[in-house]
C-alpha cells in the first residue's frame, strides 16, 4: 500500500525535476546567444572579415568587396563592403558607397586616422546615403546583411557602418484578389513591409500614426511593425500587444498567420478572434476606430486587433454604398450565416424527425426524390458535402484554368449526374448548394462554419431538432465567452451597447456614426468634425449657399 | 485496512489528475472534458424517433364506415405515391401516370386495430402527421361518431386542423372520385373546403371546432356533408348541406340555404352572392361584408329572447333588367330584398334548428355567458327549452357600390 504513495511521490519528483532542467536549459541558451551576439569587432580587418565569412559559411550570395581609400600620402586605408547579393540596390552601393569613397576621399582634409574620427569621417563627410548606422558587434554586422544593408568595415577600426542600401525584386502594389473592390480604391497590400506601412502612412497623413517595430523569429529574424493611432487607441491595448508579441518564441515567421496562432485569446476556438485585410483603406478605418494593426514582412494581410464579432460581416465597401443598401447587404449576410451553419442540419432534422413540419406539398417533392435513394438522409447530406468541400479545396488549389474545369465538372456533372443515378436526392443537391453559396457570402468565417456545419449535422442526426437547438446553444456559449484583445467577442449585441448598434445589422450613415466602438476602449471616443447635416448651424450654411 | 486502500487509491487517483492537468493545458483538458460529455449524451439516446422518408407511406385521407360485422367500422387510408406525384427528372423513369395514391382499408373493432392489422400488408408505416381531410360515412355518423373522434384527437401524430366531412353514402367512396386538377381527391376535398368562403354555404369544420362543440355540452356540433355526383359516367365529389350531431350521433341534416342561416347567425358569413327578383327581372347581388352580433335579453316577464343584429354590406353584381338600380328608389328596394333574403335564410335555420331541438347557433353559450344564473336553471333540460327561446333579428342592410356601371348595359325604362 506504501509503495503506491511512495510511487506517487517518486513521480511527482521526477516531473518537477525535468521541469526545473526544461528551464535551465532554456536560460542556458539564451546566455550562449548573448554571448555570440556581444562579441565586438576587432580592429584587424581580416579577422573581421574572417568571422563573417565563418558565419555565412559558403553561401554563393555574399559578397565581400575589398578596396582602398584616402590619400596617397596618409597611406590608402584597406576597407571592405560587405552585403548580400540580391538583397541591395546595387545602383546605391555603386554611386552613393563606392564611388564616393574611393573616388573623392581625397576630398577630406584630414587624413589622420585615430579610428574613431575616421569612421566618423566617412559617415558625415562621403557616404550620400540617407540611413547610416554605426554598429560594434558581429551580430550587427550579420543582422545588417542579412536585412539587405551593406556593411563598410575598414582597417584599424573596430566599428562598422550599416549602410542602408536595401533594394530587392518585389511585386508591384496591385488589386487584392480575396477582397475585390466594386467602387472601393483598388489598392492592395504587397509583401514588402515597407510598402504596406507607407500605404497605412499614405491614408492617414497624422503624426498621430506611430508604427512601433519589432523582430520575431529566431531563424527568420521577421519584421514586424505595430501600427496605432496615438490618442485614440487604448495605450493599454498596444502595450497588451506588444507583450503577446515580445513573448513569441518561436523560429520562424512567415506570414501573419503565424503570428495569430500565438497571440490570440483561445487557441482552440474555431471561430477568427484576429481581423485580417489585404486593404489599406479597410486598415486604416480599422485604426481610426481605435484598433491596434500587425503588419509582418512578407505578408499582404495586415491584421488589426480587437476583432468582434460583428466585422466578420462588415466589408470595406459598406461605408462607400448607401447605407440603405449597406444595410440590406448586412442583413443578408446574417441569413447566409445561419442557412450555411443550419441548412443540412435542419434539413436533415426535418426529414427524418419531423416530417410534419413540412408542408404538405414540400413533403411529396422531397419524399419523391427519396423514392429510390439507397441512403439515408444524414449520408446523402455527407457525401454531398465531402464532395462540395473536395471540389471548393481542389478548385482553390489547381491553376485558375484548371479550377474552371473543375467546378463545370463538380456542379454541373457530378450534382446531375448523382441525382440522376439515385445516389442522392435533388433536394439534398440544393441544400448543400446553398449551404456552400451562403458560405461564400461571408468569406471571413467561412472555415469556422465549415466546421461547426459537421457539428450540426451530427447533432440533428442523432437528436433531430433537440439536437440542432444544443448545438446552437453550445455555439452561442462558446462565442460569448470569447474575447479578443480585452473585447467580449460578442459586443456590441451580447453585453448590449445602445450606441454601438450603429453599425452592426444596420449600417447607420457615416454622419451618423460620431462615436467609435465603446468595446474597444478608445481613449478619443468622438469623431470629430464630423458635422451632421441635422446640426443646425451647417444646414443654414447650405441654405444660404443654395439660395442667394 | 479496506478504508485505508480507499483512501490511498483516491490520493493516487488525485495526484495523476493533477500531474496530468500540470502536463496538459487547461484548455486542452477542458476540450477533453467537453468531448466525452458528448460522448456519453450520444451514447445515451438513440435515434429511435428517427424514420427516413422512404419508410413512410403519407396518408392524406381518412374515412371510416361502418364494417360488414357488428360493432366493427372499416378504416380506408388514402397513400400518396410520392414517385407520381414529383417532379422534374426525378421521377422521369419511374412515373407511369397512373394513380398518384391508393386507398387501403381494413374493417376491425377499432381504429388503431385497423391501422396495425394493415402494417400486415403494407411494408410502409401509415404516417397520420398530414392527414388533411377526415370523412365519416352518414351511417357511421347516425350510429356513433365518438369512437373515430377519439383516436384522432388522443394521438400526437394525427393533427386537429384536420378538416371533418360526412358523407351521403359511403365514406370510401369519396376517396375514389375522379380528381381533374388535383392529382389527389384527399387534397381536393381539403382545397374545396378553403374555397368555401366565397359563398357562404358550407360550414367549415376542423376537428378541433368539432370537438370544442362538442365539450361544451349546450351546443349542437355540425359538419359539413359531402356527397358524390355523376357527370358523364365519373363520380365526382361536391358539398352539400350541413349534418347536426347530439350526443355523439348524427341528428338531422340542414340544406344549403339553412346551412346560410347558420353562418349569418355565428357571424361566419364572409360573402356570397344573392339574386333578387325585381319587377323587371332579375337583379345580382354580393355580399362584401359582414357581420352580426347574437346577444340574449332578459324580457320583463323574465323570459330569455336573443336578439341578433346584421350588418349586411352589398354592391350589385348584375342587372339583367332595363332598369337603372342606382337611383334611390331602387336602391331601397334592392336593400330590402336584400334584408328580407337572410331574414329567410336565418328563420328556416332557426325552424329546422327548434324540430331537431339542436342549438346549432350557440345560444347555450350566450346564455350562459350573459346570465349565468338562470343558464343554471335552464341547462338541465336545454333540449325542451332551446325550442321555446324567442328570436329578434334586426338586420341593416347596405348597397354600397354599383360597380363600374351605373346605368343598365340596355338602356330603358326609368332613368
Amino acid at each position: 500500500m506504501h509503495f503506491l504513495t511512495k510511487l506517487v511521490r517518486l513521480l511527482k519528483q521526477q516531473h518537477e525535476q525535468s521541469k526545473e532542467a526544461d528551464g535551465n536549459n532554456r536560460s542556458g541558451e539564451g546566455k550562449q546567444g548573448e554571448k555570440v551576439s556581444t562579441q565586438v569587432l576587432s580592429p584587424e580587418l581580416k579577422d573581421n572579415l574572417d568571422a563573417v565569412r565563418a558565419r555565412f559559411g559558403e553561401s554563393s550570395d555574399l559578397i565581400i568587396r575589398e578596396f582602398s581609400f584616402g590619400k596617397e600620402k596618409d597611406g590608402r586605408k584597406k576597407a571592405a563592403l560587405v552585403f548580400l547579393d540580391g538583397m541591395v540596390n546595387l545602383s546605391t552601393i555603386n554611386d552613393d558607397i563606392i564611388e564616393p569613397l574611393m573616388r573623392q576621399s581625397w576630398l577630406s582634409r584630414r587624413g589622420e586616422t585615430s579610428d574613431l574620427s575616421g569612421m566618423d569621417e566617412i559617415r558625415d563627410r562621403l557616404l550620400t546615403v540617407g540611413e547610416v548606422k554605426t554598429v560594434y558587434t558581429y551580430n550587427k554586422v550579420i543582422q545588417a546583411c542579412l536585412s539587405g544593408d551593406a556593411v563598410l568595415m575598414t582597417e584599424g577600426s573596430c566599428k562598422a557602418l550599416d549602410i542602408g542600401a536595401k533594394g530587392w525584386e518585389k511585386r508591384a502594389v496591385s488589386e487584392p484578389t480575396s477582397e475585390t473592390a466594386i467602387r472601393g480604391p483598388r489598392e492592395g497590400f504587397t509583401e514588402n513591409l515597407r510598402t504596406n506601412t507607407t500605404m497605412i502612412r499614405r491614408k492617414i497623413k497624422d503624426p498621430a500614426l506611430k508604427i512601433r517595430a519589432t523582430v520575431i523569429g529566431k531563424r527568420t529574424h521577421t519584421q514586424v511593425n505595430i501600427l496605432y493611432m496615438d490618442g485614440i487607441t487604448d495605450p493599454e491595448l498596444v502595450c497588451e500587444v506588444e507583450r503577446r508579441l515580445k513573448r513569441i518564441d518561436t523560429d520562424m515567421v512567415l506570414a501573419s498567420g503565424y503570428l495569430e496562432e500565438y497571440i490570440e485569446d483561445s487557441p482552440y476556438t474555431a471561430f477568427p478572434t484576429i481581423w485580417c485585410s489585404e486593404k489599406p483603406d479597410a486598415v486604416a478605418g480599422k485604426l481610426l476606430e481605435g484598433r491596434v494593426a500587425i503588419a509582418v514582412d512578407g505578408s499582404p494581410f495586415v491584421m488589426t486587433v480587437p476583432m468582434l464579432f460583428v466585422e466578420n460581416f462588415q466589408n470595406a465597401e459598406d461605408y462607400i454604398t448607401r447605407s440603405y443598401y449597406a444595410t440590406m447587404m448586412r442583413i443578408l449576410r446574417l441569413v447566409a450565416f445561419f442557412i450555411s451553419l443550419f441548412a443540412p442540419a435542419v434539413y436533415i432534422a426535418l426529414t427524418t424527425f419531423h416530417q410534419e413540419l413540412i408542408p404538405t406539398t414540400l413533403l411529396f417533392t422531397i419524399a419523391a426524390s427519396a423514392e429510390g435513394v439507397p441512403f439515408p438522409a444524414v449520408v446523402e447530406v455527407g457525401i454531398m458535402m465531402v464532395i462540395f468541400e473536395i471540389l471548393r479545396e481542389a478548385g482553390i488549389r489547381m491553376p485558375r484554368p484548371v479550377g474552371q474545369t473543375i467546378s463545370i465538372v463538380g456542379a454541373l456533372v457530378m450534382g446531375e449526374a448523382a441525382v440522376q443515378a439515385g445516389i442522392v436526392g435533388a433536394p439534398v443537391v440544393i441544400v448543400v448548394a446553398i449551404t456552400a453559396v451562403s458560405s461564400f457570402a461571408i468569406p471571413f468565417i467561412t472555415d469556422a462554419i465549415a466546421l461547426l456545419r459537421w457539428f450540426l449535422v451530427i447533432m440533428a442526426a442523432t437528436l433531430g431538432s433537440f439536437g440542432i437547438t444544443i448545438g446552437a446553444l453550445i455555439i452561442l456559449m462558446h462565442l460569448s465567452s470569447l474575447r479578443s484583445f480585452g473585447s467580449r467577442y460578442l459586443a456590441p449585441v451580447a453585453p448590449f451597447q445602445t450606441a454601438d448598434l450603429k453599425d452592426t445589422v444596420v449600417r447607420a450613415p457615416l454622419w451618423a456614426m460620431r462615436t467609435r466602438p465603446k468595446e474597444i476602449k478608445p481613449q478619443d471616443v468622438k469623431r470629430e468634425n464630423i458635422p451632421s447635416p441635422n446640426d443646425p448651424s451647417v444646414g443654414s450654411g447650405d441654405k444660404q449657399g443654395g439660395n442667394p | 485496512m479496506k478504508k485505508q486502500a480507499v483512501k490511498t487509491g483516491g490520493r493516487v487517483l488525485r495526484a495523476l489528475s493533477v500531474s496530468f492537468s500540470q502536463k496538459c493545458r487547461k484548455g486542452a483538458r477542458r476540450a477533453g472534458v467537453f468531448l466525452l460529455c458528448i460522448l456519453l449524451i450520444l451514447c445515451l439516446c438513440s435515434c429511435w424517433s428517427q424514420r427516413e422518408l422512404n419508410t413512410l407511406a403519407i396518408v392524406l385521407g381518412t374515412t371510416l364506415d361502418v364494417g360488414d360485422q357488428p360493432d366493427t367500422l372499416t378504416l380506408t387510408a388514402q397513400v400518396v405515391k410520392a414517385s407520381e406525384l414529383g417532379s422534374g427528372t426525378t421521377t422521369k423513369g419511374n412515373s407511369s401516370g397512373g394513380k398518384a395514391y391508393v386507398n387501403v382499408s381494413y374493417t376491425d373493432n377499432s381504429v388503431l386495430a385497423a391501422v396495425r392489422e394493415l402494417t400486415r400488408m403494407q411494408n410502409r408505416r401509415l404516417y397520420f402527421a398530414h392527414n388533411e381531410v377526415l370523412i365519416f360515412s352518414g351511417e357511421l355518423a347516425k350510429k356513433d361518431i365518438a369512437e373515430g373522434l377519439d383516436v384522432f384527437m388522443r394521438d400526437y401524430e394525427t393533427r386537429m386542423n384536420v378538416n371533418l366531412l360526412i358523407s351521403k353514402g359511403k365514406a370510401s367512396e369519396i376517396l375514389d372520385e375522379n380528381v381533374e386538377l388535383e392529382k389527389i381527391p384527399a387534397i381536393h376535398i381539403s382545397r374545396l373546403m378553403g374555397n368555401q368562403k366565397s359563398n357562404s354555404e358550407t360550414v367549415v369544420v376542423t376537428l378541433r371546432d368539432f370537438a370544442i362543440a362538442t365539450l361544451s355540452g349546450s351546443s349542437a356540433p355540425v359538419a359539413p356533408m359531402v356527397e358524390l355526383y355523376e357527370s358523364d359516367g365519373k363520380k365526382y365529389a361536391k358539398l352539400e348541406g350541413t349534418a347536426v350531431f347530439k350526443k355523439g350521433k348524427m341528428i338531422g341534416e340542414l340544406n344549403k340555404e339553412q346551412t346560410r342561416g347558420i353562418l349569418w347567425v355565428t357571424n361566419k358569413a364572409q360573402s356570397g352572392e344573392k339574386t333578387v327578383d325585381t319587377p323587371w327581372g332579375q337583379v345580382t347581388l354580393e355580399v362584401l361584408h359582414s357581420s352580426s352580433d347574437l346577444k340574449p335579453v332578459k324580457g320583463e316577464d323574465g323570459t330569455i329572447r336573443m336578439k341578433l343584429t346584421i350588418d349586411v354590406e352589398g354592391a350589385i353584381q348584375g342587372n339583367e333588367t332595363t332598369e337603372n338600380m342606382s337611383i334611390p328608389e331602387n336602391v331601397a328596394m334592392l336593400k330590402g330584398k336584400m334584408k328580407n333574403d337572410v331574414r329567410s335564410d336565418v328563420e328556416g335555420a332557426l325552424v329546422q334548428a327548434r324540430t331537431l331541438s339542436a342549438d346549432v347557433f350557440g345560444f347555450g353559450e350566450a346564455i350562459h355567458r350573459e346570465y349565468p344564473e338562470e343558464w343554471e336553471k335552464m341547462k338541465g333540460n336545454w333540449d325542451q327549452e332551446f325550442p321555446k327561446i324567442g328570436m329578434d333579428v334586426q338586420i341593416n342592410a347596405e348597397l354600397s357600390s354599383e360597380g363600374g356601371l351605373v346605368k343598365p348595359v340596355t338602356p330603358g325604362g326609368a332613368q
